[in-house]
């Protein structure tokens, strides 16, 4: 078992790194160093696995299908509602206790809370905005620090917050929340 | 070869100069204007008071999509930071939002130096001295802060870094 946990990691494809291993997974394009949803789970069962022996749970659902997952990360998932409890007893072993970061919002989350954070995380509503071409000068982006001047190509969120188009497109590619209101999570 | 400098890094680098924060100065490296010579003084409601803090601050290729980097130069005797200086900071990783700027960061760090939080450790002995008692750990902390934190001070001073102390009594060295 402990040969598999440590395999997890291993495995993560690094993109534009010098290929001295033939990678045989075939997976799609993504962020390096992100995770997807199945390995997540995975790694979160494995580090369970270590902390306790007692959990039947870390050997099954290995060879799942959702290899596949698109850059939103949200498709391909296999999260049982069974899973979603009892796990909270383990809270008094603190061996083991392994920080994962979360492939959808990359927060870093204990691996006991995983399940419920991931599941947490998917069904979030996406924030969207509405595209708007401002009539008149706004004061500043806080994400380019530039002016938000009449003519510019801006984004209106939920919480009336502007920023340009560009500014937000780029960040939402990271996180979906406003910048200046993140909210909890 | 760098990629040219994003205004937004030009901009924050005159605002810090303009508008410097007190008790704090950030100078960009003169071969590097992503790279910045930090100094913190301790706040003086907190066990590092008397004494100012080295950090080197980068600024990353995706800033400000990607928080920046910071460090601890100087030793400190913290939950939140370790050996390597390194520090555990929400917004230096998760919560990093880019409406944050470089102003923020180190306000936020100054703030983590009054309030050190051993709930969320990264130096875990530290943490566990912090919880077990706190006297003896605020005590040591101080010690460190004379130990390690007043030869910065004096280098600040003769290198006449533009530090904006917090007022009272860091100059009586």
């Amino acid at each position: 078992m402990g040969g598999r946990q440590s395999s997890v990691t291993e495995e993560r494809p690094r993109s534009n790194s010098v290929d001295t291993q033939v990678n045989i997974q075939r997976h799609v394009e993504r962020p390096p160093n992100m995770m997807t949803a199945h390995e997540f789970l995975q790694t979160m069962r494995n580090a369970r696995f270590l902390s306790s022996s007692s959990d039947s749970n870390a050997s099954e659902d290995d060879a799942g299908p959702s290899h596949a997952m698109s850059g939103s990360g949200r498709r391909g998932l296999h999260v049982r509602p069974g899973r979603l409890h009892g796990h909270h007893s383990r809270r008094s072993v603190p061996v083991f206790m392994m920080d994962l970061k979360c492939p959808v919002c990359h927060k870093t989350v204990p691996s006991d809370d995983a399940d419920i954070h991931l599941v947490m995380c998917l069904t979030r509503p996406k924030i969207t905005y509405n595209d708007d071409v401002l009539k008149e000068d706004k004061g500043e982006c806080s994400i380019c620090l530039e002016d938000l001047q009449a003519g510019h190509k801006i984004a209106r969120l939920p919480c009336l917050c502007i920023y340009h188009k560009q500014c937000i497109d780029d960040w939402f590619k990271r996180k979906n929340c406003c910048p200046e209101h993140p909210g909890d999570d | 070869m760098a990629s040219s400098l994003p205004r937004r890094i030009l901009k924050e680098t005159q605002r810090l100069a303009a508008d410097p924060v007190p008790g704090i100065s950030a100078n960009a490296d003169e071969s590097n204007a992503r790279y910045f010579h930090v100094m913190i003084a301790g706040p003086e409601d907190s066990p590092f008071a008397g004494g100012v803090f080295k950090l080197e601050l980068f600024l990353p290729e995706e800033y400000p999509m990607a928080a920046p980097k910071v460090r601890f130069m100087t030793k400190i005797y913290h939950p939140n930071i370790d050996k390597l200086g390194r520090i555990c900071l929400d917004i230096l990783k998760d919560k990093w939002s880019p409406a944050l700027q470089i102003r923020t960061v180190l306000l936020s760090i100054q703030a983590l130096l009054s309030a050190p939080n051993p709930e969320d450790p990264l130096a875990t002995d530290v943490a566990e001295q912090w919880k077990a008692n706190e006297a003896e750990a605020i005590k040591t902390a101080k010690q460190w802060t004379l130990a390690y934190a007043r030869k910065s001070l004096k280098k600040a001073l003769l290198h006449q870094h533009c530090l904006v102390l917090a007022p009272t009594k860091i100059i009586e060295t």
